[in-house]
């Protein structure tokens, strides 16, 4: 590995990036509202992706479970956007369940700031809250992706459940504006997509950072031997529940960007089916390399997936996208799936 | 337990399910020493480093370590943090990391601070690669040090992990059968690194090689069916009759204390 090649090859690297970036950037001058609304869609799928590539190609972690991740984020600014859609009356659904004031865990999502923050931490909160009692555990492995999987079914219980506080199974649609401007409006919506872009280039640039950091030595180094790890002096554990963290707070933004986008949030979207297709969009990208080209692929390959098998399946609603992309899928994106994404780590 | 030991065990017992691995045994190092345990399979040697490192608790008994930081009860710490204490251990089989290269395994082994956020904002140093490279030379494995760690061949492997033992700067460094599978060449070098490592600090080795443990005139630990046997220098080792016994009893190659 010469000095020289790696240079230029860097270099190359670094306009593919810049080249996909302005692509992006640029897209809402030659895209229709339409495509530009799914394009922006599935870049906030391909910012969980990059948070479950991290876990999960990093880590060796596989969760079933960001579904609920997904979801807490995408509730937390369902539910701002609900109560500036009720104009400070209370919500509809509420109000047919017959509640008379509004509960206390939805007043802090009366600000937008606000709403924003805890649809980050909420999700990572939960993350280090589930990571403290597995990892420090040693709960590895199979066990582990089952109880994401029994996170997954507890919360979408609670949530339809709970019909007066989180709206049931219907969720939370009808939003009409955010930040005093209609969300249905081109500038709106132009807006939006640019702040996905964005979003997406900083998780990209926030990942990467973890990877190439020492931090992501020590990560790559408990994937190759957890035990070896703790007799270097490390913990695993809280290595582990840092990347978890990370991880579910990922899919928390990805969420309300995909709330912003869709305009509505239900538990279905929150489910199993969704968290287990999180994971293919993962596997499909592929994680061998994980070391060396993960986020590399993730990025430009799951929004080119989306683009090419999504569009077909023009209303294409969230469970229903396997189908559609494997109808729509070129037999290239066969050939990259990579069963040595699941590879089992000794 | 005498004041002037790093390291002193006293009457360790571990079971597992019932069957007692190590019984009652008793070791006591010197700082500064070179150690062997020797024993026939199944006398319980490895399980007597588990139980140094942490990594299995004994039954009953008491293993103190005098570090520089005081007298720490070891059977009381998790692994991490006896490791963070200054003991090394460095297990049978080669585990190094396969998927980082030669100069990442050292580096994340260096002694360092080893909290996430330390690490996420870390560095190399000029000093930190300085390090590096004192050590790869040590090592001998300095023209691959952007190799991946899982392409070297075995011997090399092993020589990383002990440079990436000596990275951490443990005051007691625990070597497992650290010449097992290696050619006579490589067995000498490592008997050389062996020599150098030693000059700094306290080293017990678990070895089957009676070759490479007699180079070496330093004291021996024989131990037999999970309790001790004999200890000595390796001159009164070989003349004992219970450790020839137990030797040429229980193994065909009793070339071993011949």
């Amino acid at each position: 590995m010469n000095g020289l090649w790696s240079d230029r090859k860097r270099l190359w690297l670094l306009l593919a990036y810049a080249g996909a970036s302005a692509a992006l950037f640029a897209a809402p001058l030659y895209l229709s509202d339409f495509r530009l609304n799914l394009l922006a869609k599935f870049l906030a799928f391909a910012i969980v992706a990059l948070g479950l590539d991290l876990l999960w190609g990093y880590t060796g972690v596989l969760s079933l479970g960001h579904g609920v991740f997904f979801g807490l984020g995408a509730y937390a600014m369902g539910m701002h956007l609900k109560l500036n859609a009720s104009g400070g009356k209370l919500p509809d659904f509420m109000d047919w369940s017959g509640l008379t004031r509004l509960p206390w865990f939805w007043q802090p999502f009366k600000s937008f700031p606000a709403a924003v923050l805890l649809g980050i931490l909420i999700p990572a909160l939960l993350a280090l809250f589930l990571g403290f009692f597995t990892f420090r555990n040693r709960i590895k492995g199979v066990y582990f992706t089952i109880l994401t999987q029994a996170l997954v079914i507890i919360v979408t219980t609670l949530f339809v459940g709970q019909q007066a506080y989180t709206g049931g199974t219907n969720g939370l649609t009808g939003f009409t504006k955010l930040l005093g401007s209609p969300l249905r409006s081109d500038g709106m919506k132009s807006a939006l997509y640019l702040a996905t872009v964005i979003a997406l280039i900083a998780a990209y640039a926030l990942c990467r950072y973890l990877t190439t950091s020492r931090m992501g030595k020590v990560l790559r180094a408990i994937r190759d031997g957890e035990n070896r790890v703790r007799f270097l002096g490390y913990d695993p554990a809280t290595y582990q529940m840092a990347t978890f963290a990370v991880s579910g707070a990922l899919a928390g933004l990805a969420g309300m960007l995909f709330v912003l986008h869709v305009g509505i949030i239900s538990p279905s979207m929150m489910g199993i089916v969704p968290s287990i297709e999180m994971i293919l969009w993962v596997a499909i990208g592929g994680t061998r390399h994980a070391d060396r080209r993960l986020d590399r692929r993730a990025r430009p390959e799951l929004c080119e997936e989306r683009v090419v098998g999504g569009v077909p399946g023009d209303l294409d609603d969230f469970p229903g996208r396997a189908l559609h992309r494997r109808d729509g899928l070129p037999a290239r994106r066969h050939r990259r799936f990579d069963p040595q994404g699941s590879r089992k780590r000794s | 337990m005498s004041r002037t030991s790093i390291l002193s065990c006293e009457e360790v017992t571990v079971a597992f399910d019932g069957f007692k691995a190590v019984q009652g045994m008793s070791l006591s190092l010197d700082p500064g020493e070179l150690r062997f345990l020797i024993g026939p399979n199944g006398a319980g040697k490895t399980t007597m480093l588990d139980v140094i490192c942490g990594k299995v608790k004994p039954v009953s008994g008491s293993v103190s370590f005098h570090s520089r930081a005081g007298v720490v009860d070891i059977t009381k710490r998790k692994e991490h943090k006896i490791a963070e204490l200054g003991i090394g251990r460095k297990f049978q089989t080669p585990s190094i990391f396969a998927g980082l290269s030669v100069m990442e395994n050292l580096e994340i082994a260096m002694s360092q601070n080893r909290s996430v956020w330390a690490t996420l904002r870390a560095s190399l140093t000029a000093r930190e690669r300085e390090r590096i490279d004192e050590e790869l030379a040590l090592i001998g494995l300095g023209d691959h040090r952007h190799t991946r760690a899982g392409l070297l061949s075995h011997g090399q492997k092993q020589w990383l992990e002990i440079g990436m033992m000596l990275m951490q700067e443990p005051e007691i460094l625990l070597l497992d059968e650290p010449v097992a599978g290696m050619t006579d060449r490589e067995t000498d070098k490592t008997g050389e690194l062996l020599q150098e490592i030693v000059k700094r600090r306290t080293v017990v080795v678990v070895e089957h090689d009676m070759e490479f443990v007699r180079n070496f005139a330093s004291k021996v630990t024989v131990m037999h069916e999970g309790r001790l046997l004999k200890d000595g220098t390796m001159d009164e080792i070989q003349r004992d009759d219970r450790v020839a016994e137990v030797y040429l009893g229980k193994r065909r190659d009793a070339h071993a204390v011949g």
